[in-house]
């Protein structure tokens, strides 16, 4: 398993550093947003507020899943065209842990995007005590909201990296899983949406696992 | 009684209506040579994609060392070595990293062995797969199908795009590995002269049905082909059994007959020829007469 895993990160490394690199950029353009709050003069113009952490992070909401659909998909599309599974199936492994590693690789990404998140946020608190007034509980629903809207993305650019469909067909695959996200989004970062986008991304692996178990090589 | 390593047991493949495979039953002993032979499109491929678990058949059933292809564990696949078609490999990977992780992922495997073959065959670790030529992907693909120490190699036409000497030096191979104990070759091959020099069965696939299936020695002695000559015009048609092939010219009549014995060279000979006599026939002469597509016949 571990050099089923090694060969996956091989695979997408590069995504992965983008999927970092765009979350660090977004959590630098927070920071600096509260670095430039007036928290101790009051005379100084306000650059940035506590809510535009928020609004930054509800941006982050959208990106993470969007890259995440991305990142499955690159994962499943480059093993189609390079017939990865044909080849590595036939050595000491199963396409179930094939899967499982792919599974493993992708969801340890998109997790670490979002506790990469979690702890410039966190930085962010201890360095302005005064940031404080924004509600934490918002900051962890959009937290989880974000992890539960990442996981059935991924799930689906897996599903459409794996089918052999045309570009036109993504579009509109992606287009429906927007709006399933913004449905489930307006449902409220509450514990219902979360079981919906759970439901969801389990749906979606259950279907790649059946297809990519059985699938004529 | 020697141990099954392959078996299967009424397999059929229908691909979008047509039956590519036609109820096969096979069964390939431990340390035998098998080389498995047809013309193209014969089913050949589909048969050892089923075997290794790459292809679903529509009935029936395979087993490899056991247990049901389709659901083979990693640990079974382990002891599996398959090359298949066109020298499958990943392209857009560095030599080293594929042997890295072939190794990574095998049970066994026998690195000296592998450092033997790499140094033969002068396999460049740090170029990618694609960077390579054809030959030198079969031999890449061979070393690390034989590096794994497998009790059944599979191998599908592996001396394809291989030259001339490459392709000897594969067939060497391919004995060294059969001669470790208990060790198991199947293997598909358009050259017959390579099936003739390793091979100990064959199985000849016509239009999806195993047509022949038996040790190769008994093959040879089990098809005649026979030139005999009538003192007038030849019989139209002979009244005789496993007839593969029948050709009149002139006086002469050309017959190719399966299950050869003596009851029938008794039968024949009341047809009053004036001559008779055996052509020496090769694999290839049996495998052509067989594979004719006017008279396949199951031998």
């Amino acid at each position: 398993m571990r050099k089923l895993v090694l060969m996956e990160l091989d695979r997408v490394g590069l995504v992965a550093l983008l999927l970092l690199t765009a979350v660090g950029l977004l959590m630098a353009f927070a920071a600096v947003t509260g670095f430039y709050y007036p928290w101790h003069d009051s005379s100084r113009p306000p650059v940035g507020s506590p809510e535009e952490l928020v609004v930054v992070l509800l941006v982050a909401t959208v990106v993470v899943p969007l890259i995440s659909t991305v990142l499955g998909w690159l994962q499943t599309d480059y093993d189609r065209r390079w017939n990865l599974t044909a080849y590595v199936s036939t050595r000491a492994t199963t396409r179930g842990r094939m899967l499982a590693a792919r599974l493993i690789v992708g969801g340890l990404i998109i997790v670490a995007s979002i506790a990469l998140m979690v702890l410039a946020v966190a930085a962010m608190f201890h360095a302005f005590p005064r940031l404080l007034p924004v509600d934490a509980t918002i900051l962890v629903a959009i937290f989880v909201t974000m992890l539960a809207a990442a996981l059935p993305a991924y799930a689906a650019g897996l599903v459409m990296g794996w089918s052999q469909i045309g570009r036109l067909r993504i579009l509109v695959l992606l287009g429906l899983l927007l709006v399933i996200l913004l449905a489930v989004l307006m449902m409220g970062s509450r514990p219902r949406a979360w079981i919906t986008l759970a439901v969801l991304a389990v749906a979606m692996i259950g279907w790649l696992h059946h297809r990519y178990v059985h699938q004529p090589l | 009684m020697a141990k099954i390593v392959v078996e299967a047991q009424g397999l059929v493949k229908f691909y979008e209506g047509r039956c590519v495979l036609d109820g096969i039953d096979l069964k390939v002993p431990q340390g035998c040579i098998y080389g498995l032979l047809g013309r193209n499109g014969a089913g050949k491929t589909t048969l050892i994609r089923i075997l290794m678990g790459q292809e679903t058949p529509t009935r029936g059933q395979a087993l490899v060392l056991g247990a049901n292809s389709q659901r083979l564990s990693a640990a079974q696949r382990g002891r599996v070595g398959y090359v298949a078609e066109g020298h499958q490999l990943v392209p857009s990977w560095r030599v080293g990293w594929l042997v890295s992780l072939c190794r990574g992922l095998a049970p066994r495997w026998d690195e000296r062995f592998f450092g033997h073959l790499v140094s033969t065959f002068k396999l460049p670790m740090d170029r990618k797969v694609k960077q390579l030529s054809t030959g030198m992907r079969a031999q890449l693909n061979l070393a690390l199908a034989m590096a794994v120490e497998p009790e059944l190699l599979v191998l599908d036409d592996p001396t394809l795009g291989l030259d001339t000497a490459a392709r000897r030096e594969f067939l060497e191979l391919a004995i060294d590995v059969i001669q470790r104990d208990g060790r198991t070759i199947l293997f598909s091959s358009h050259i017959l002269s390579d099936v003739e020099r390793i091979a100990d069965r064959v199985g000849i696939l016509v239009g999806g049905r195993l047509a022949v299936d038996c040790p190769l020695e008994a093959l040879k002695r089990r098809v005649r082909k026979l030139r005999l000559v009538f003192a007038e015009t030849p019989p139209q048609r002979l009244a005789l059994t496993d007839i593969v092939r029948q050709e009149v010219q002139g006086r002469e009549m050309l017959l190719t007959v399966a299950d050869w014995d003596e009851h029938k060279q008794a039968y024949l000979e009341t047809y009053g020829p004036i001559n008779c006599s055996v052509v020496p026939m090769s694999l290839e002469d049996i495998f052509l007469e067989c594979t004719s597509r006017r008279t396949p016949v199951a031998v």
